[in-house]
């Protein structure tokens, strides 16, 4: 995963940090897989309350990866409450159209490499990525990049 | 004799100089001494595409927007990790 690398290079607390939280909602999503989307969006904030007790250095971004998580998993759920949240948390209009965008941005980027069998060879398989997704997950996208199999 | 490059994408991938037009946009990857990363790559075979979603991410990521590094890199990696995707 390409972008928890630059979140590793950039974050400011440690690194231990970023594999828990990326793992967790790793997890999370495979579980929320099998609900409803309102479900799915409660499992995650769930979960995530959970993580950032794990992986302290993200409690400060807690509206944040609330926000973005319903915004991945149940777009059409979004209610103007939800950026009275993020106003609470501080975040001026201008931050929120940013978090809106970078979302979108990562969002396409998924969606086109998922769609084209985008891999990178070089790190797919190397040490970040099997500590960040695990070796059962990065052999699955190898498999699937190799066209043998498709992503559960 | 040249080795046939790894396969990185289910489509045929354009070489950076296989026309003066993607030359010069993969340049700047060339000159840190590195590919294209396989996401970007993916879109050489329509230049315009790769031109505007460059100019996109340079606008809205990669320190583009108000939020800082830091918060960028964690709303990628939280929508990357709930997409199950490696970018």
């Amino acid at each position: 995963m390409a972008h928890a690398g630059f979140l590793r290079d950039h974050h400011s607390g440690p690194t231990s940090d970023v594999v828990t939280l990326v793992r967790g909602l790793l997890d999370a999503g495979d579980e929320a897989a099998e609900r409803s989307l309102a479900g799915a969006v409660a499992h995650v904030h769930d979960t995530l309350d959970t993580l950032l007790v794990r992986a302290p250095s993200f409690a400060e971004h807690r509206a944040l990866i609330r926000f973005v998580t319903r915004l991945t998993l149940a777009p059409r759920q979004s209610r103007e409450a939800n950026i009275q949240e993020l106003r609470a948390a501080g975040y001026s209009d201008r931050e929120v159209h940013d978090v809106v965008n970078v979302a979108c941005c990562f969002a396409y980027m998924n969606r086109l490499a998922d769609g084209l069998g985008v891999t990178d060879p070089g790190s797919a398989d190397g040490p970040w990525a099997l500590e960040l997704m695990g070796a059962e997950r990065c052999a699955a996208h190898r498999a699937w990049a190799a066209g043998t199999s498709a992503r559960s | 004799m040249p080795t046939e490059p790894t396969r990185r994408s289910w489509i045929h991938e354009p070489g950076d100089d296989e026309t003066p037009e993607l030359e010069r946009i993969t340049r700047g990857y060339r000159k840190q001494g590195r590919r294209s990363p396989s996401v970007i790559a993916v879109m050489k075979c329509a230049p315009s595409t790769l031109k505007s979603v460059l100019r996109l991410n340079e606008a809205v990521t990669f320190g583009g927007s108000e939020l800082g590094r830091d918060r960028e890199e964690l709303i990628a990696s939280t929508t990357s990790a709930l997409n199950e995707c490696f970018y």
